[in-house]
């Protein structure tokens, strides 16, 4: 039996590439790793994402596949023996893709809009995040009532595409000046928080808070002072 | 067989999400109410509570429960009936020909129907920033061309006869370029440059399911012009 090659290009920061890491490591699939510099970016990577020129790419015996959750899907059909993402069901598999497009649509976007931009804008950006982590708080108590994941007592799809963004709630607080509600406000999402913290695969790739803090300190500066 | 009782589409006559997934509906030969919305003065309570996250048309209401996001949609209706009508919309059985599918899908939305895409930076500013974003929508246009090429049929699916997930996505480009170039003053590429694309749009707007789906071309143009005033105000620097 040949054996499969799976190769990640990846940035260590990207919301996005944690999102290829936790199906990978969820599925226990062994993988290569690329750390790519973004202002230096590597043959392969340009080679493999022509149109983009992004990470992350999953690169699966030769063939390349970009854009998160299209490589997160691709991942489950490929390998889907070992925890199965996305649900049989198709009411609930359109449920659990609805709330990883709202991860990009409304949370991605508010915290985007925190790192780079300024005065009533910033002030915008901080309302939405808080307002789009209300929703996936609300969304897990309407879904999984009672459970601590999207994906009921396992993560899914849903879970996937929205833990990355754990590792940043320090940061966007930080960059945008405020505290998050606590668990009395928020019982559902933290209750998510510590679920996924708790899976030891997770652990694995994810960044520290102080970390992506540092990361994400420095790249505002960067932004706001070219604005 | 699946039940197609109660199937119901909330919808706008000029939003190219919702004719798309009409489209979609169509092409599977399913039978559905269509409930057109007053999106200007006033969302109806179904809409609201169907979709209480984004408030946002086309929703599928299907045995009582809401799916939205219209790819969402079609991808839904493509997993419940996949045998009806014109067969499966995205490749059964080939998970790297799905991807690809979902990975062009993508780009369609990102490049033609999002506020951050050249299409629609082009089409709102002026001068110089204007040419920019122009030449960077005609790559992207260029970029579509390639892929057909690389899919070997009239359609993104590659079949000369069917269309299949891109298809969908791509379907209300025939209908919204002319609003680029009249109203945004945008320039396209030709049957010059992209000679199966041009293919393509002829043979959507040939298929009777797409000329039912989308709206009558001089009513469309005539809305956009109206609406892009309003929108021009509110994204102008």
């Amino acid at each position: 039996m040949s054996k499969d090659s799976v190769k990640l290009l990846n940035f260590w920061p990207s919301v996005f590439g944690l999102r290829v890491h936790y199906a990978l490591d969820l599925k226990g699939v062994s993988y290569d790793y690329q750390e790519e510099s973004l202002p230096n970016k590597s043959k392969e990577l340009l080679e493999a994402n022509p149109i983009y020129t992004k990470i992350p790419v999953l690169i699966h015996n030769g063939k390349p596949i970009c854009e998160s959750l299209v490589i997160v899907d691709y991942i489950d059909s490929v390998w889907p023996g070992s925890h199965k993402l996305l649900p049989e069901d198709p009411y609930e598999k359109a449920v659990a893709r609805f709330w990883a497009d709202f991860g990009d649509k409304k949370l991605y976007d508010a915290g985007s809009r925190l790192i780079r931009a300024m005065g009533e804008e910033h002030k915008k950006a901080g309302k939405d995040f808080k307002w789009a982590l209300m929703k996936i708080d609300e969304a897990l108590g309407t879904i999984a009532p009672g459970k601590p994941f999207f994906g009921g007592d396992a993560m899914n799809f849903a879970d996937v595409a929205l833990a990355p963004f754990i590792c940043c709630f320090k940061s966007y607080q930080k960059v945008g000046g405020f505290v998050l509600p606590g668990p009395e406000e928020w019982p559902n999402l933290y209750k998510w928080v510590d679920a996924v913290n708790s899976v030891d695969v997770i652990k694995i790739s994810t960044p520290s808070d102080d970390k992506v803090a540092e990361f994400l300190e420095r790249y505002r500066k960067h932004a706001t002072r070219a604005a | 067989r699946m039940g197609e009782e109660g199937l119901k589409l909330l919808t706008f006559w000029s939003s190219p999400f919702a004719c798309r997934v009409r489209l979609a509906l169509d092409l599977k030969g399913l039978h559905y109410d269509l409930q057109e919305e007053d999106l200007f003065n006033a969302k109806s309570a179904l809409l609201l509570e169907s979709n209480p996250v984004h408030k946002k048309i086309p929703v599928l209401i299907h045995n009582g429960k809401a799916i939205c996001e219209s790819m969402n949609i079609v991808e839904y209706v493509d997993e419940v009936w996949p045998d009806r009508g014109t067969g499966f919309l995205l490749p059964r059985d080939d998970a790297f020909a799905r991807a690809t599918a979902r990975f062009w899908a993508d780009f369609v939305d990102k490049k033609f129907l999002s506020l951050t895409a050249a299409s629609f930076k082009a089409a709102i500013s002026s001068g110089e920033e204007k040419e920019r974003a122009n030449d960077e929508m005609i790559q992207d246009m260029v970029a579509l061309e390639r892929f057909l090429e690389s899919q070997g049929g009239v359609f993104f699916s590659g079949s000369n006869t069917s269309m299949g997930f891109v298809d969908i996505a791509a379907s209300f480009l025939p209908w919204w370029l002319p609003t680029y170039t009249e109203i945004g003053r945008l320039r396209v590429p030709g049957p010059d440059t992209c000679p199966l694309l041009h293919r393509w749009i002829a043979a959507v707007k040939d298929s009777p399911e797409a000329k039912a789906a989308f709206p009558d071309q001089q009513e469309l143009l005539d809305f956009t012009k109206v609406r892009f005033e309003e929108v021009k105000k509110r994204f102008a620097q």
